[in-house]
């Protein structure tokens, strides 16, 4: 292993910008020889984004790079290979169709055109006995698990000579088990030399496996500690921000008065009998006239969360009440029916037809409604009127007779849903993540609807990332972590480092 | 909503440059779309006259005599006409399925099932009906023909996601198999048992035969014209068409509005089928007469997918595209008379695909040339 310095990557500087946001401001970032280096921080923060850039994908707005003491500015992930920098997606490019073995020696310059299966099999062997980790060579990659698919893009990189490897939520999509067999595994690789930088937003990771962490929040680097050096509870700290005041939101009791709305009663969702259920015994009461908000680093069981209230997905076991009626088994359109909003996570997607003119988008969820048609047939003018409605009263502006909407601002686009959602004036709204991606007016805007809503007896489950927003507008907080909810108390009675304890899923 | 992409190599290199920018539209306009597809249709047939060049043809000559055929006299006129009918219908069956993002290439196997259910209906039922009903006994039976032969790929496309391109193309083979036996493989019902010559189909009785000169249009025609603006109000104005918009568009949206996409996925591919089993039906009671199996499969499910994808998928400009298409074929027969090849008409259609296909990209994109300054960075 060449070592010309002792920092095998040293970052300078650097600053990237999509669009005119910037993503990254200023981050300097150092990388020894044969540690294992944690990049700690919030969805957002701009980790993935980091890496991607040492990876050769993007490349910096600003600052400069060093390898091994060298500039170093690759053009390409191919150069970044090249020059010894390899990283695992979260998605692996591997060949599902092909061997682990073929896998491996893909795209290396040394295997020769026409080599037999034993022949690449024993190459690979090769390659496993040189660093450790063993997967059997002749399998399709598409009968492997989880687990060893990881093992086997690792030894792909390996075998192309990388000496720095970076690895992107590699424990996202393991069990237990094949997470301490990672580890296990990169500790080798580090004692060999290598540099590892491994992604991640778990802060129990970070004790258990890293040398050294440097946590980063909003694209800034806001430390650089020997992991021995800190406790999970300053990592906690330091990841969300400790400038937030306490729930200030909504200390007005008559919010918390109304009759229960949404009841969730034990409940489950197991779509893999070998990885933990997505949803774990949620229990979950949201009340008329008051704003459930629910805080989690993402990937916690959020998003199955709001799928199987919605009618998306279905529950494994457990019953959901909406006023005092069992709808588990309801299908969407029965729900929406007993006056169920929602406000989707992927609104370009899902929450709207961005093909289709407005017209067509408020009358999404509504077409079956005895206003919007009779019989089969729809009825135009009224679905004409009803959007004319909805731009003037919620201010959609930019839409033009004839186009699709896609012409129209983010902004204006959630406004079109939150406006479209209301308008069916719901008993419950689901709304996830309503304001990602806004600036802060347009944020402002859908958070003051959402409050007018509240006045008016609404009941609101609200899943956002931020938590500023989770406790500013909440009355009631609730967190989650690994599927279950492990906290619920009033927003005024927690602080924002109570709440991010609970969401690194210390206690 | 404009994401720029600029040659960064030639940017950086300074020395060459390519100033050419390519950027996303936000959205084309109708006229837009329909002006770049015209110009896609004139680049074809002077792609078609460099063809026509290389074999030694004149293509102005070849394409005036090609136009007299279509167009040139009443008689022409009425053939082109008559080709025009079962192109409308396969081009709305292909339509429909497209719009919703169901790739059926089977228009040509359910025109097949519609042709041989419609004969049998009307083998059946003519010598005891009056002329009205008997037709409209007969467009009933082609249109469930079709629509049970759709039926076969729908189910299991929407229980398990079997991919339609495939099991609509083997459908279609199936399909002209099962023709083929009927008259060449069998004594059927459909087969003249009274012919010992060559096996041809049982002439259908007088009250199912069109008359085929309703003045200039037939009463198919006029069936077909219908059926077009039915469709385009079914897709503008009924929940049924909504939910079919909003499923081409977005999957994830359609779920989120809670369409099923089994149903909606059946109904579709129902109503294709019976689109296109309409356009067997009336072309075996206005051109065959017979359930003729070579003069039946002569590729009008197939072309009916040009026709579509050329009409941009407006079922009310499938109308004038199949007039055209329909033009090419009429006078394909006539053409080897004139010393010109009917493969020629065929390439001309495979070049007018290509062209337009093409000419997609120019709708999606906007392509500027732009200066660049040759050495600066």
């Amino acid at each position: 292993m060449p070592q010309d310095t002792e920092l095998a990557v040293r970052t300078i500087g650097i600053s990237k910008e999509f669009f005119g946001q910037s993503v990254l401001e200023d981050v300097d970032f150092d990388l020894r020889w044969g540690e294992i280096h944690a990049l700690l921080g919030e969805n957002g923060a701009g980790k993935s984004t980091l890496c991607s850039i040492l990876a050769g994908l993007y490349h910096p707005t600003r600052g400069e790079m060093m390898l091994a003491g060298a500039p170093y500015s690759p053009h390409s992930p191919h150069a970044a290979l090249e020059a010894g920098v390899g990283m695992v997606y979260q998605h692996f490019r591997l060949v599902e169709q092909m061997t682990v073995a073929e896998n491996i020696l893909l795209g290396n310059p040394d295997v020769p055109v026409r080599m037999t299966a034993s022949g690449l099999a024993g190459r690979a062997r090769e390659v496993m006995d040189r660093h450790g980790l063993w997967i059997e060579p002749t399998k399709y990659v598409g009968d492997l698990a989880v687990g060893e698919k990881q093992q086997a893009e690792i030894l792909r990189l390996l075998n192309r000579g990388v000496k720095v490897l970076i690895l992107d939520e590699p424990t996202a999509v393991l069990t237990p088990r094949e997470a301490e067999a990672l580890f296990a595994a990169l500790r080798n690789l580090a004692d060999q030399g290598r540099g590892v930088i491994l992604v991640t937003h778990k802060l129990r990771e970070v004790q258990q496996s890293a040398d050294t962490v440097t946590v980063l929040r909003s694209g800034k680097k806001v430390a650089h500690q020997r992991v021995d050096d800190t406790t999970t509870h300053d990592l906690a700290r330091l990841m969300i921000g400790d400038d937030l005041e306490p729930g200030s939101g909504s200390v007005d009791a008559s919010h918390t008065t109304g009759d229960k709305l949404l009841e969730l009663h034990s409940v489950s969702v197991v779509s893999d009998a070998a990885t933990r259920p997505e949803l774990d015994g949620v229990n979950l009461t949201v009340r008329a006239g008051q704003i459930v908000g629910v805080a989690g680093v993402s990937g916690n069981g959020q998003r199955e969360l709001a799928e199987v209230i919605t009618g998306l997905r279905t529950t494994t076991s457990g019953t959901i009440r909406l006023r005092g009626e069992d709808i588990s088994s309801q299908t969407i359109g029965g729900r929406i029916k007993k006056g169920m909003g929602f406000v989707p996570e992927d609104r370009l997607t899902r929450g709207l037809v961005l093909g289709l003119e407005i017209e067509d988008n408020v009358l999404l969820r509504s077409q079956r409604d005895r206003g919007f048609r009779i019989g089969p047939f729809l009825r135009l003018s009224a679905i004409n009127q009803w959007a004319r409605r909805l731009i003037d009263r919620f201010d959609i502006r930019g839409v033009r007779k004839g186009l699709p909407i896609s012409v129209l601002s983010g902004g204006n686009l959630q406004r079109l849903i939150l406006a479209r959602e209301l308008s069916r004036q719901p008993a419950l709204l689901v709304a996830s993540e309503p304001t990602r991606g806004l600036d802060v007016g347009a944020a402002e805007a859908v958070q003051t609807i959402l409050k007018a809503e509240r006045g008016r007896g609404v009941g609101i489950l609200l899943f956002s990332g931020d938590l500023e927003e989770v406790l500013g507008i909440s009355d009631e907080v609730v967190v989650m972590y690994e599927g279950r909810v492990v906290a619920s108390r009033p927003a005024s009675e927690v602080d924002v480092a109570q709440v991010g304890r609970w969401m690194a899923g210390l206690t | 909503m404009t994401a720029p992409t600029v040659d960064r190599a030639a940017a950086r290199s300074g020395r060459w440059h390519m100033p050419i920018t390519v950027e996303q539209r936000a959205a084309s306009r109708f006229l837009q779309q329909l002006g770049v597809n015209l110009v896609a249709l004139v680049l074809a047939f002077g792609l078609g006259a460099i063809l026509l060049l290389m074999a030694g043809d004149n293509p102005f000559d070849v394409y005036r005599e090609m136009f007299d055929r279509a167009f040139g006299s009443s008689r022409a006129f009425r053939e082109t006409l008559r080709s025009t009918t079962p192109l409308i219908l396969t081009g709305l069956a292909v339509t429909v399925c497209f719009r919703m993002g169901l790739w059926s290439i089977g228009a040509e196997g359910q025109l097949i099932a519609g042709s041989v259910a419609g004969a049998a209906a009307a083998l059946v039922l003519g010598p005891s009906l009056p002329a009205p009903l008997a037709v409209a006994a007969v467009v009933v039976a082609a249109a469930l023909g079709g629509a049970a032969w759709a039926t076969l790929a729908a189910v299991p496309r929407a229980l398990f996601g079997t991919d339609e391109v495939v099991t609509t193309l083997m459908l279609n083979f199936i399909a002209l198999g099962i023709m083929n036996y009927l008259i060449f493989g069998s004594v059927s019902y459909w087969r003249d048992r009274t012919n010992l010559g060559f096996p041809a189909g049982k002439v259908i009785p007088e009250s199912t035969q069109l008359d085929p000169y309703f003045g200039v249009f037939d009463a198919g025609l006029i069936l077909s014209l219908a059926l077009a603006l039915i469709v385009a109000l079914a897709l503008r104005r009924t929940v049924w068409g909504y939910q079919l918009r909003v499923a081409g568009d977005s999957r994830a949206a359609a779920s989120y509005a809670g369409i099923s996409a089994t149903r909606q996925i059946i109904s579709v591919f129902a109503v294709s089928g019976a689109l296109a089993g309409v356009a067997g039906g009336t072309y075996v009671m206005s051109i065959t007469f017979a359930l003729e199996p070579r003069a039946i499969a002569v590729n009008l499910g197939f072309v009916g997918i040009v026709v579509a994808a050329v009409a941009l998928l407006k079922p009310l400009l499938v109308v004038p595209i199949a007039f055209l298409m329909g033009a090419l074929l009429s006078i394909a027969p006539s053409l080897s008379i004139f010393g010109v090849s009917p493969a020629v008409v065929i390439v001309i259609q495979g070049i007018i695909l290509l062209c337009v296909a093409g000419a997609q990209f120019f709708i999606r994109y906007r392509v500027r040339i732009t200066r660049v300054e040759v050495g600066s960075r």
